[in-house]
């Protein structure tokens, strides 16, 4: 049977009273720590930013990765690792990517 | 007459009635004079009055934010006016609506309706003249719009860009929709919404679409079903049809779980064909209908974790996910505070090969790790007092830390601490926290 999930930490110990750095400051464990959105929302940002029509045939694992690159990467990185994007699709994609990142986390305050 | 006419006709009395003394508030983001006339006739036909804002002539450095917005409904509330519809007009759209004249996003709209809750309650309908503002993930229950107006009965936009509001396309879409509204809310049935929806001016021009709630049930009608004579999509089927997916879900989640625990030789580690294996398989499928994963279809099923995409990515690169961790964690500080822990008769541990081990030997490592370091602190909390040096305490404080991180790194893939550039090998963002 498989294992349950293993406790969190839940420091017995304050480990901020031997450590003041940042390093040993836990957050408490959340359950879904959502990066993806919806994939209706994920497809309407490559639409609106042009990008489907160069991503036909691909799957949702491969669409999903784009998106969390394009979130992630800087746009130098982007232009070699999509070199086939065109650079104008990578920024307007880069920016509503953001702008949902935005909104959402307005929305979860 | 038959008897769904005069059905019919009873909720357009009914729609009407409710609606009497009531007016529809025109919020134009965009001094969009055009979609104002439109919605000026359509009041005209229901006998209501339309309140415009910004007012005319336009008060100067006069914004449509949250502030006014807040402002404008206290004198509304004031006045005992009553709201029917509301009409957000403006650029873009996709829950966020802005113009020469301010800027305003569904969930700030949502809180300010929370403190006029009359007001609220009032609104049947909802049109929303921008792009992209009215998909099925703006409509659909639990969106903000839906909260802000918890008594809707239709909200009306574009599934996809919206013509200009000068475009004919638009004015006569603002009208009709506005003119049609009690009588699409009181179809009897589906093919009665496609009927009415096709009576919309040059409706079948742009991707406009509409979410009806009717009294037998609620549709999405888009334009390009109503140009086909399709009946509209119904929520009702949704339902059955998300329940009839539920055996799908639960093998896919059979299929994740027994990678995410290694639960046998078989899934001891995730398929090494990152490009097409069941892995893969049950990731597209729960993302194509993760719309489904709802408690309301699904019940405690859709809260599973192991339905959670962030996670599952980062399970099938697996491999990657390791390797970076043995790279970018300090390992051999990690194995120093194991030593200055280990006591007979405690199971000596070491670390494994990261890069090499297998997923099921990642997992109990993990294991063996959790009980050494709860060994440790309870061997630590019993030495003397003087034995409890700074240095030793430090040592069990990094152990409880890599323990904890191991865990919610490896084990359980936490978005929060496995930064999603770890699914590609040779990564060089670190953590959020290190040991």
């Amino acid at each position: 049977m498989p294992q349950v999930f293993l406790e969190a930490v839940g420091p017995d110990i304050d480990l901020n009273l031997i450590e003041s750095q940042n390093e040993y400051q836990l957050k408490p464990y959340q359950v879904k720590q959502h990066e993806l959105p919806a994939a209706e929302t994920r497809d309407l940002i490559f639409e609106q930013a042009g990008l489907s029509a160069y991503i036909t045939d691909l799957d949702q694992l491969d669409l999903d990765l784009i998106y969390l690159n394009i979130q992630q990467l800087e746009i130098k990185q982007l232009e070699i690792k999509y070199s086939h994007f065109p650079r104008h699709i990578l920024l307007a994609t880069r920016h509503l990517i953001h702008r949902n990142s935005l909104q959402k986390r307005r929305r979860e305050k | 007459m038959k008897n769904s006419s005069v059905y019919t006709l009873f909720f357009v009395v009914i729609f009407l009635t409710n609606n009497c003394l009531a007016d529809i508030l025109f919020l134009n983001f965009n001094r969009n004079t055009s979609a104002v006339k439109a919605a000026q006739r359509a009041a005209r036909t229901r006998g209501e009055r339309l309140i415009v804002l910004p007012p005319s002539p336009r008060p100067r450095d006069y914004k449509l934010n949250p502030d006014q917005l807040t402002s404008e409904l206290e004198n509304i509330r004031r006045q005992h006016i009553v709201i029917s519809s509301v009409v957000f007009s403006g650029h873009d759209g996709g829950g966020f609506f802005s113009g020469h004249d301010g800027t305003i996003e569904s969930f700030q709209v949502n809180r300010i309706m929370r403190d006029f809750p009359d007001i609220a309650a009032s609104v049947k309908t909802l049109v929303l003249r921008g792009c992209y503002s009215a998909t099925l993930n703006q409509v659909q229950e639990g969106s903000s719009w839906r909260q802000a107006f918890p008594n809707l009965h239709l909200i009306a936009g574009w599934e996809g860009r919206a013509p200009s509001s000068e475009r004919q396309s638009s004015k006569e879409y603002v009208e009709d929709i506005l003119t049609l509204a009690p009588q699409l809310v009181a179809a009897a049935d589906a093919t009665q919404v496609t009927r009415l929806y096709r009576q919309i001016g040059l409706y079948d021009t742009t991707h406009n679409a509409a979410w009806i709630r009717t009294c037998q049930d609620s549709f999405y009608m888009r334009s390009e079903d109503a140009a086909h004579n399709r009946d509209p999509f119904s929520f009702s089927d949704m339902s059955s049809l998300c329940s009839s997916k539920r055996s799908e879900f639960e093998e896919k989640k059979q299929i994740i779980e027994s990678y995410f625990y290694a639960v046998d030789d078989a899934h001891q580690n995730p398929p090494s064909n990152t490009s097409s294996s069941e892995l893969r398989s049950a990731y597209s499928m729960l993302r194509q209908w993760e719309h489904c994963l709802k408690p309301e279809y699904l019940g405690a099923l859709a809260d599973s974790p192991m339905l959670n995409p962030d996670m599952i990515i980062r399970l099938i690169f697996f491999k990657n996910v390791a390797g970076n961790f043995a790279r970018l964690m300090d390992l051999p500080g990690l194995q120093a505070a194991i030593g200055a822990f280990w006591t007979p008769p405690m199971s000596p541990l070491t670390l494994p090969d990261f890069r090499h081990a297998t997923r099921a030997q990642v997992n109990h490592w993990i294991t063996s790790l959790g009980e050494f370091t709860a060994q440790a602190q309870e061997n630590f909390s019993h030495l003397p007092v003087l034995e409890q040096t700074p240095e030793k305490f430090r040592l069990l404080a990094k152990l409880r830390l890599a323990y904890s991180l191991s865990n919610n790194i490896l084990h359980r893939l936490e978005p929060e601490y496995l930064p999603f550039s770890w699914v590609e090998p040779g990564s060089t963002t670190q953590s959020r926290l290190r040991f």
